[in-house]
């Protein structure tokens, strides 16, 4: 179908694919393939045929979150803060972070994420919001973005495993499994690697038996009154000043921010040692009270 | 007239609402109103035959039911359940014109105003039953589907049967149904809202999602829920009232109401609609092959056979 | 730290230690406990050597909930429905209360619950508005306000177990096991009694390597969820509600605590309130 660099969209019969292309790269997210996946979805709406669409990633896992090397990557990471960024800059930058995953919520069609492997910081926030996560039993999920002194940006978490679940996760940025979380209620069920795409393709299937009083029509029209529902909670007030309080912490002036106190410094030991060490340095530290479970696919040790 | 919870009771535009739902010098047909004790009273849906589908008399008989109970000074609680194989089959979908249990059929072509009046009467009566001033128990068996599902949801204390069945298989996720409520977790949980198109849950489900009070075997039902309603029957009357009273104030906060009162456009809706033609079409089905066809092609079409077993089972 | 006679408070390597010492009370929470628990909190947050606070309880329970005996407990309860109060006085002690748990809720930094044993009504409601809960499995969580005739005056219940589950526990008073309160997201775990202070230990150790000004934000980033659902209204609209509580009729076969307890004794009184429903109870 189309093949731009970073996404791929294929499509059979009823149900389209958009597969993360970066497999070298542990499919990290970088503008190019934020745009791209973007650029999927638009042309999915353009397509009244298309029912379901299923959000998977080639190669070894899903996503590892955002690509934190740097090149490339600005609409996905907030600036480094020796280059004294305005504010304005990293509010907008949010901004459009909340447009981008607040459309893809309400995406007018049933979304399905296939998860194998990792499925990491905005990886994990694209996996949520899709209506269905389907995941291998070893596939591990988590946004370490408190690591990295940055707020989670989404507060969708709260509704899908509670606040008690998204208070210990993203407090402590640890990572679990698939099958913990199917446990908690994260992801909709957890299967081993060989059955993974039989047990997403029954599930897309069955969104398209549609014997029901109104159809596809009323799926996408309920669709929308529900998405009405979550605003009525509090879904996009909550978001919005998540989004805010995200901006805050990655403005880190120098001077008065933590870095300069004691804290952990990412960009600095990126550019002294390298992004393997940085991430290295960022998790290691935890590993001993919050162990990190490995996923079978893929090399256990690298992890971008 | 009626008296106590139910504000639109009393305005002159509803007084043809209030005397569908007097109790007073009225013989009940398609429920059964009994005083177990003095606190507790006991509201039966009465139509097995009809699987107790809703249609106006007996919803009107089951607000008359509520309001009896609700005038009785010393009544604490009120038990619902079902005659026959099931506690309800939700609005009576072959109920005769110019009744409005049912949905309109698009055949009618309402105008707008006439719509919204409509779905107001029809819809708001179970927005009203949630405001009932004393604790409401479902003891819920069998199929507990569409109105009768709101029903068991609108309800403090649900006990169900364990192989009891909320939903139905092919049928979209009701927007008001056992989940309590949608935009709130854990509804909105992967694990519940990811199964959104087969939302037929058992009791035992239910009751792990903690959308039911609990689930027990069905030999064992009616004695759970005349435990609960002893128990309940205990609490001074006033103290149920503030406390429902504050209970619901929070949910309203929370955006239950508008949540509620947002899924009359839902059902809107369906006067538009327009079927694919690979899928199921309600009216037509019903024309062609009668009710029990239409839920029997339904059913079928919603189950995925998967190397023999089938997907989505229980 | 500080002078205090029924909480222990400690600091030790980043992290606060409280610990609700009234063991032969089972932890009951009277008026100076919610002194010392309100002081200690706010040298907690001004103080930037503490990173993480862990509130736990002496003796055999977390805490048994509000202190009914009547003595030292003006602030803690309300007043009885026979009181003189005026309508003004018992809102202001009510709205008291609730701003307590609110703010205790927004605490900017981590809050864990170490829980074992009872942990009941106003200590479940402490137990509940710290970010994390951790159980040993002989943890009873629950509620037995509404049999006394107090408002649960909790709303973030129903926003943490859903309104089904708040409803059975606020209306039966039958508290959840830990593995039950850990099933429905009541609690975040429960463990096996002799892992507890281990699991809690872990837990505190991680969280006090992250540095307070991100765990600040991101436990914000997190509270605006509840926030957006209007849990700041929801408090407010919850005193109100305590005072209508307050002022409501009594018949004369209700149940009085405040008599029961003037006649045979606090521990009978408990047993009186309890009884009717010792067939839901466990």
């Amino acid at each position: 179908m189309s093949r731009s660099q970073n996404v791929e969209l294929t499509k059979e019969g009823r149900i389209a694919t958009i597969a993360l292309n970066r497999p070298d790269k542990l499919n990290a997210i970088n503008d190019a393939l934020l745009e791209e996946l973007m650029q999927a979805f638009r042309r999915i709406e353009t397509m009244p045929e298309i029912q379901v669409v299923v959000v998977k990633g080639k190669g070894r896992c899903f996503s590892v979150g955002q690509d934190l090397s740097g090149v490339n990557t600005s609409e996905v990471m907030p600036p480094d803060p020796r280059t004294k960024p305005y504010e304005s800059e990293i509010f907008e930058m949010a901004r459009r972070r909340f447009h981008r995953l607040r459309s893809i919520l309400d995406f007018p069609r049933f979304t399905i994420a296939q998860v194998h492997g990792y499925c990491l910081g905005i990886g994990c926030e694209l996996a949520i919001c899709c209506q269905s996560i389907i995941a291998a039993e070893d596939a591990v999920f988590g946004d370490p973005s408190i690591r990295m002194g940055l707020a989670p940006a989404n507060p969708l978490w709260t509704w899908r495993v509670g606040l008690k679940k998204a208070k210990e996760l993203l407090l402590t940025g640890q990572y679990i499994d698939g099958r913990e979380a199917e446990r908690i209620g994260l992801v909709m069920t957890a299967v081993s690697l060989k059955e993974l795409e039989n047990k997403v393709q029954l599930e897309a299937l069955s969104k398209l038996q549609l014997g029901t009083i109104g159809g596809f029509d009323m799926q996408v029209t309920w669709g929308q009154f529900h998405q009405a529902a979550f605003e009525t909670t509090g879904l996009s007030a909550a978001w919005r000043l998540s989004s805010c309080l995200h901006s805050l912490s990655a403005i880190q002036r120098p001077g008065r921010s933590f870095i300069d106190r004691g804290g952990f410094n990412f960009y600095k030991i990126r550019e002294e040692k390298g992004l393997k060490a940085a991430l290295k340095e960022r998790d290691e530290p935890f590993e001993p009270y919050f162990p990190t479970p490995r996923p079978k696919t893929g090399h256990s040790k690298r992890r971008s | 007239m009626p008296t106590g919870f139910g504000w639109w009771f009393k305005t002159q535009y509803q007084k043809s609402q209030w005397e569908a739902m007097e109790y007073r010098g009225r013989e009940y047909q398609q429920i059964i109103y009994e005083k177990l004790s003095e606190r507790i009273v006991r509201i039966t849906f009465n139509r097995p035959e009809r699987r107790n589908a809703l249609n106006d008399q007996m919803y009107n008989e089951f607000q008359a039911g509520l309001h009896q109970a609700n005038d009785d000074p010393q009544v604490r609680v009120v038990i619902i359940r079902g005659a026959g194989p099931c506690f309800g089959s939700g609005h009576e979908l072959s109920s005769p014109k110019g009744e409005e249990s049912p949905p309109v059929h698009p055949g009618l072509n309402p105008t707008l105003v006439d719509y919204y009046g409509f779905e107001r009467r029809r819809c708001g009566k179970q927005d009203d039953a949630q405001q009932y001033p004393k604790i409401l128990i479902s003891q819920v068996h069998g199929y507990c589907l569409g109105a009768s599902e709101e029903i068991a949801a609108i309800s403090d204390i649900v006990i169900a049967s364990e192989d009891a069945t909320f939903g139905v298989r092919g049928f979209t996720r009701l927007p008001f149904g056992i989940s309590n409520w949608p935009g709130f977790w854990p509804a909105e949980s992967n694990k519940y809202w990811g199964g959104q198109l087969s939302p037929e849950v058992r009791g035992r489900q239910a009751e792990e999602m903690g959308t039911i009070t609990k689930a027990v075997k069905k030999e064992e039902l009616e004695a759970e829920v005349l435990k609960w309603a002893n128990a309940l029957a205990q609490l001074p009357i006033e103290v149920i009232a503030i406390y429902k009273e504050w209970l619901y104030g929070t949910m309203d906060i929370l955006g239950m109401g508008t949540s509620y009162r947002k899924h009359y456009g839902e059902h809107h809706t369906l006067q538009y609609v327009r079927f694919r033609p690979e899928e199921v079409n309600l009216y037509k089905e019903k024309k062609d092959s009668s009710l029990k066809g239409f839920i029997k092609k339904r059913h079928e079409s919603a189950t995925i056979q998967d190397k023999g077993k089938t997907h989505r089972e229980e | 730290m500080g002078n205090y006679k029924s909480i222990i408070y400690e600091i030790k390597d980043n992290i606060g230690w409280v610990t609700l010492n009234r063991p032969e009370k089972l932890n009951a929470i009277n008026d100076e406990m919610l002194r010392e628990l309100d002081d200690m909190f706010v040298l907690a947050e001004q103080d930037l050597d503490v990173k993480v606070l862990v509130i736990k309880g002496a003796g055999r329970a977390f805490s048994s909930g509000q202190d009914l005996s009547g003595v030292g407990t003006d602030e803690v309860l309300p007043p009885s429905p026979h009181s003189k109060l005026s309508s003004k006085a018992v809102l202001e002690a009510a709205r008291r209360r609730s701003r307590r748990w609110e703010y205790i809720f927004n605490v900017c930094k981590p809050t864990i619950a170490q829980v074992h044993g009872h942990c009941l009504g106003a200590g479940m409601y402490l137990a509940l508005s710290c970010d994390l809960t951790i159980a040993s499995e002989d943890a009873l969580f629950g509620d037995p306000s509404l049999r006394m005739g107090i408002l649960p005056d909790f709303p973030l219940l129903s926003w943490l177990v859903g309104v089904k589950r708040a409803s059975a526990m606020l209306l039966s008073g039958k508290p959840l096991t830990a593995k039950e309160a850990e099933r429905c997201g009541l609690i975040n775990k429960a463990v096996r009694n002799d892992q507890l202070d281990a699991e809690v230990s872990r837990l505190v150790k991680g969280l006090s390597l992250l540095h307070s000004d991100a765990l600040a934000v991101a436990k914000d980033s997190l509270n605006v969820a509840m926030e957006a659902r209007g849990v700041g209204a929801a408090w407010r609209y919850t005193s109100d509600m305590e005072l209508l509580m307050q002022r409501r009729t009594i018949q004369s076969d209700d149940f009085d605590f405040e008599e029961m307890r003037d006649k045979l004794g606090l521990k009978d009184a408990i047993q009186a309130r309890d009884n009717p429903f010792k067939d839901l109870d466990r």
